[in-house]
């Protein structure tokens, strides 16, 4: 038995420590956050918190008056009355109703200032996370693109979305007993002090007992809190990863495992709470056997000086010492009971907080690119990705002509993307200038610059909304005339007016699903409907049949007229209607020139091109495979 | 309301012992937590009013042990609880991802894999709070109430009923405040999940967002939604405070109105101190819990409209799947049909009528037309993604439909048009169709998928970690890894959706030897633009608008002058001719 609970633990500590070791969070709570919470947030509700605090602390003194009401009805109502006859007592009514009207204003606080507080922590909570909401969002804006290279989707909504709404929950339900509570804690053992010192030492004795108890379990119950919430959000973020490709998960048959290692998951979740319901019991079977005790005590002492007829003792005043017994322990078991809610919700606030905090080294420049003629500069540009060992760009210089159109060719992962990357201004180089239209791009101002250098991506995005609605997205004003015309030249018109409600179709997540060439073309349509000076291609006719690229191929050219365009591309009938051809090998541009010099260069290019070449005639394909006849 | 909870009740059945368990331990405790006061009174009456202190110590034991004892109780029963209740929800959990897992395209081509998540998670973690220690003291909290009532009558019946009063007023409150708090809490929700499917794809599309400059645009579309979801919450919120209010003045007015009450009657001499002290008590002993089921109630409507969610996700039924009893495929040479097939997405618009093609075994096929012609539809429809609206789809003559779902989709080989990757390294990601494979066999696939030749540049080879935690990959590279992964399978059928697209044409090649050598064991299905690839291909099937426009061999085709195919191999000629 004790092996087999040995075992458990063992398997607890590990889920525990595993949990703990998920670096993509940040580390638990920290009392700076505290402070600069009240210091930076708290501060445009001031006066509300004023209030607040005001209303709590009339709020915490009514059970005192509450109390003493009750001993003036017991011992000078009750207890006069008792010793006087029956016809006489008439004269203790007038005392009766000092008690009922005392304790109908006493309620009439307590619903006031009760009211007063849920309405203003309310209205502070809301707008705390509405504030919280916008940082994030702004900073998410700010934000270089390694950052959501490196973080699930999954873990981003749930900063700014459950975080917050924790946080915002605990201002909204928990502030009030926790600024409350220790004073309740205070005022009511000197006010015990002050109605009995000799009985309130008792209480006074057992306190010490609770606290070392529960600076014990803190931490535990610390690290259990961290590790839930660090299980919650890797089941969040494994449940959106794999939902949202649930056809790779379809087609290679892995359903089962998938729930597995998503039940497994859950199930650590499970065995963790149980742990942490075990530290928060333990605490308040502890706050109950003490007050209980200290209780029995208070009334022996009390009685039997009642029995003795000590002068300084009455039995009212024994019943309300009992009763504000309660003032005392009740705030402890709150706080207590508090701590878990507080510690999840620092652990939210420290979330919040680290993304907040996340570094943006990158500053937007000011001059916004006007009219300008469509140079590209690349000088001496080397980068690489914080992740990756090998740089992507290696000492790259490169000029385009306003007006050109130059092909990009390599191998994959040679630094084609990351080229156009760096002239959006995605990430900054760690050596080297490019200038756009002469200028500096850390100088740009960036939408300015992603207006005139607009990227039409290899795997292109779409939201759920109608078609229209995803080729204005770059050109909100557009006209509809404008909108078919773009749609035209990309060769997407024809597909649309096939489709029921034309323009207005509903597609993306919501919608029909589009195929990669459909996509492709949308993207295109998109971009060229934003009318962009300079245009960067990333391989965007690679999954379109070739009869439709074959005619994208012409009225793109129509449309690349008089814009300075770079185009990668794998296919060498493209590269030969660029006015040049640079191809990029481990970063480096290891070959400059046009079709005609390339192709009898060495290299690269010719490699292709051969290639290529031997894909055409059938009968003359090498190594193919023989027609099954 | 009743139907949504009795749908629970299948997943209650199995925690039946445990939770009659803690129903009698709430029970017992809130038995022992009643009687303080009683001992109480009789400390009072029949102890300190006339003297009698022989008593006094054993009634002041008993006094202290009764709240020790029910704190013990309550210590284990919420333990029990605790457990019962993460129990359930992890059993709730894993059925609806189970359920997600096993719900075809047309679902998951509505809903939001985000959304999906929010029910799963979100929406069941609230109906969790059902059965936490709170909700299983509501038991107590009915117990407590009926014992406070007729205590309460047993000591003056005139003041009890005016208890009674009270505690009806309480209930039509509640009636009134509940139902604006769950209409609020509704439509918080839906705007939450407009608001976090929007959220995910901005998130997922954020190269887009930024290329178009939209981010201060998206911004404020989610900041309105934020606002108009927290207007909602505030709604909801004020009502809460409202009936939280409205309760207090019931409870401290009628409180105040008994007690001065009972003392007039001491005055009297009706009742004796003692009882006055224990009435007191048991108003606040009758009002507490109704002042948290009251408590409960917003809560509860909370629960309510969480766990209609959910239900909306149970009530699903896989559109696809088969009989539990179906027998597994069995394979015999990987013969393809579809005969007098026909599908389509929407019923009002068929895209394959009577679609019939023979694939012998072994055969590759190459499926050419343009984009939206039905080539990734048929690749699905074969993989029984879908379903056919009419007629079949057999392998080696076995209808798809009528062998188990799991042993077909065991026979393929997928490589996607866009390729997933998923967090973890990169021989997991290839692994992923096959978990027991060896390293060797791992390796062999990312030779065979050219992943090998860019791996060696990453920081720990095959084991360096993708997506989340590691790097991230470009789309050729991305593409040579799902291309691993379904050669790793050694699959019955090969199924490339323009596999190759994003590859260059050096890697390409290597990729396509590897690729043949794979074609050669098995019958593929290739969807395809590149002559190479379709030029080798055993048949080509040109697709016009769901109908096989022209069939045969490279050879074959290219005869038929003014054919689509003889078209499409001029354009593609044409492009590369230059270069020769």
């Amino acid at each position: 038995m004790s092996r087999r609970r040995q075992k458990r633990e063992q398997r607890l500590q590990a889920i525990i420590n595993r949990a703990l070791a998920d670096t993509q969070e940040s580390a638990g709570a920290s009392v700076g956050d505290a402070g600069r919470l009240i210091r930076v947030y708290f501060k445009p509700h001031a006066g509300r918190a004023a209030l607040v605090a005001v209303s709590l602390v009339i709020w915490a003194a009514v059970p005192y008056f509450f109390a003493f009401t009750q001993r003036y009805m017991i011992d000078d109502v009750l207890g006069i009355g008792a010793s006087l006859a029956r016809g006489s007592r008439d004269m203790l009514i007038p005392g009766l109703w000092f008690v009922f009207w005392a304790n109908m204003g006493l309620h009439s606080i307590n619903l006031l200032c009760h009211s007063i507080t849920s309405y203003l922590t309310l209205h502070i909570g809301m707008g705390i996370a509405i504030r919280f909401r916008e940082e994030i969002y702004t900073k998410l804006n700010a934000l270089e693109l390694s950052f959501f290279d490196r973080t699930q989707t999954g873990r981003i909504i749930a900063r700014i979305q459950s975080d917050v709404a924790n946080v915002q929950n605990a201002i909204q339900s928990h502030l009030g007993p926790v600024l409350i509570e220790p004073v309740k804690l205070v005022a009511g053992t000197a006010v015990l002090l002050w109605l009995n010192w000799r009985l309130a030492l008792i209480v006074v004795c057992v306190s010490p007992v609770y606290a070392g108890v529960f600076l014990f379990l803190r931490p535990r119950i610390r690290r259990v809190g961290i590790a839930q919430s660090r299980l919650h959000s890797r089941i969040y973020g494994l449940a959106t990863e794999r939902l949202s490709s649930i056809l790779l998960v379809k087609v290679f048959g892995q359903e089962r495992r998938e729930l597995g290692r998503f039940s497994r998951l859950v199930h650590d979740g499970v065995r963790v709470t149980k742990r942490q319901t075990a530290y928060n019991q333990s605490l308040s079977l502890l706050a109950g056997v003490i007050s209980g005790g200290a209780t029995a005590v208070i009334l022996w002492v009390g009685l039997t000086a009642v029995r003795r007829g000590d002068p300084d003792v009455s039995l009212g005043k024994v019943i309300i010492f009992v009763q504000l017994t309660q003032q005392v322990f009740a705030p402890i078991q709150v706080l207590t009971s508090l701590g878990g809610v507080i510690q999840t919700t620092f652990v939210s606030l420290r979330r919040v907080f680290a993304l907040l905090d996340e570094n943006t080294r990158m500053i937007p420049g000011r001059i916004r690119l006007t009219g300008m003629k469509g140079k590209l500069d690349f000088a001496d540009v080397t980068f690489h990705y914080p992740s990756l060992p090998t740089p992507a760009l290696v000492n790259v210089s490169l000029t385009v002509k306003p007006g050109e159109k130059v092909a990009v060719m390599g191998p994959s992962g040679g630094g084609k993307s990351s080229l156009f990357y760096l002239l959006l201004r995605f990430h900054d180089p760690q050596q080297g200038i490019i200038r756009v239209g002469g200028v500096d791009v850390p100088d740009a101002d960036l939408a300015s610059l992603r207006r005139h250098v607009r990227l039409v991506q290899q795997e292109p995005f779409v939201f759920s909304g109608t078609i229209a609605q995803n080729m204005t997205y770059g050109a909100p004003e557009a006209t509809e005339k404008q909108m078919v015309t773009a749609a035209k030249q990309a060769e997407l018109h024809d597909f649309v007016m096939g489709l029921p409600e034309r323009y207005d179709t509903m597609i993306g997540e919501n919608g029909m699903g589009l195929s990669g060439g459909q996509k492709q073309r949308l993207a295109l349509a998109t971009a060229l409907l934003t009318n962009p000076e300079v245009l960067l291609l990333d391989d965007v006719t690679s999954a379109l049949d070739a009869g439709t690229e074959a005619k994208i191929r012409a009225t793109l050219l129509e449309c690349l007229k008089g814009r300075t365009s770079l185009i990668v591309t794998q296919r060498i009938s493209t590269a030969m209607e660029c006015d040049r051809v640079i191809v990029l090998e481990n970063g480096r541009i290891t070959q400059v020139g046009t079709h005609e010099q390339l192709a009898g260069e060495e290299g690269f290019y010719q490699r292709i091109l051969t290639q290529q070449n031997l894909d055409k005639p059938p009968s003359a394909r090498p190594g193919g495979r023989p027609s099954a006849d | 309301m009743a139907t949504q909870f009795s749908r629970l009740r299948p997943l209650f059945h199995a925690y039946r012992r445990r939770l009659l368990m803690a129903v009698c331990g709430v029970a017992l405790f809130n038995v022992i937590a009643v009687s303080p006061p009683l001992i109480f009174r009789y400390l009072i009456d029949h102890v300190v009013t006339v003297a009698d202190w022989a008593r006094l110590p054993f009634i002041i034991a008993l006094y202290a042990l009764a709240p020790i004892l029910s704190q013990v109780l309550q210590f284990f029963n919420a333990l029990n609880i605790v457990n019962v209740g993460q129990r359930l929800v992890a059993d709730l959990r894993t059925r609806m991802y189970r359920l997600s897992l096993r719900l075809g395209m047309t679902f998951h081509g509505e809903t939001p894999a985000g959304e999906l998540v929010n029910r799963v998670m979100g929406d069941v973690g609230v109906v969790q709070q059902l059965l936490n220690a709170q909700t299983i003291q509501l038991f107590g909290d009915v117990i407590v109430f009926a014992v406070s009532l007729i205590v309460a009558f047993t000591i003056n019946a005139v003041l009890a009923t005016l208890l009674v009063v009270v505690v009806a007023l309480y209930v039509t409150v509640y009636h009134y405040f509940s139902s604006r708090i769950q209409a609020s809490t509704h439509s918080m929700r839906e705007v939450n999940d407009l608001l976090v499917g929007r959220l995910q794809e901005t998130l997922t599309g954020v190269r887009h967002v930024r290329i178009f400059t939209r981010e201060t645009r998206e911004r404020e579309l989610y900041l309105e939604r934020a606002q108009t979801g927290l207007k909602h919450g505030l709604a909801s919120g004020l009502n809460t405070v409202g009936l939280s209010a409205s309760c207090n003045v019931i409870a401290g007015y009628g409180s105040t109105v008994i007690y001065a009450l009972a003392g007039w009657y001491v005055l009297r001499e009706k009742m004796t101190l003692g009882e006055l002290l224990a009435l007191n008590t048991y108003v606040w002993m009758a009002l507490t819990p109704a002042l948290r089921l009251t408590s409960f109630a917003g809560q509860f409507a909370q629960i309510r409209v969480s766990l209609d969610r959910v239900f909306s996700v149970l009530s699903q039924r896989p559109d696809v799947a088969s009989a539990p009893d179906a027998p597994d495929i069995v394979l015999r040479h990987g013969q393809v049909d579809f005969s007098q097939m026909s599908f389509g997405y929407a019923p009002d618009k068929p895209l394959f009528q009577q679609f019939n093609l023979a694939v012998p075994a072994g055969a590759s096929v190459a499926l050419v037309g343009h984009t939206g012609c039905g080539k990734t539809t048929l690749v699905s429809l074969l993989m029984r993604l879908w379903d056919v609206d009419d007629g079949e789809i057999s392998i080696d003559g076995q209808n798809i439909r009528a062998v188990s779902l799991s042993s077909l989709r065991d026979l393929f080989g997928v490589v996607q048009q866009q390729p997933v990757i998923f967090e973890g390294t990169v021989a997991e990601n290839i692994a992923y169709g096959k978990p027991g494979a060896s390293r060797d066999e791992i390796e062999q696939a990312a030779q065979a998928g050219e992943v090998t030749q860019f791996a060696d540049r990453l920081p720990d080879g095959l084991d360096t970690r993708l997506g989340t935690y590691g790097i991230q990959l470009s789309v050729g590279q991305k593409q040579r890894v799902s291309i691993a992964r379904a050669l790793l399978k050694k699959p019955a059928i090969l199924i490339m959706d323009e596999a190759t697209s994003a590859i260059d044409s050096e890697a390409e090649a290597a990729i396509q030897r590897a690729i043949e050598r794979a074609m050669r064991q098995c019958t593929s299905f290739v969807v395809a633009h590149r002559l190479s690839t379709i030029v080798g291909a055993d048949i080509i099937v040109v697709l016009d608008k769901g109908k096989i426009a022209e069939k045969g061999s490279h050879q074959d085709l290219v005869k038929n002058a003014g054919g689509i195919y003889k078209g499409l191999y001029d354009e593609l000629c044409k492009s590369g001719e230059g270069g020769a």
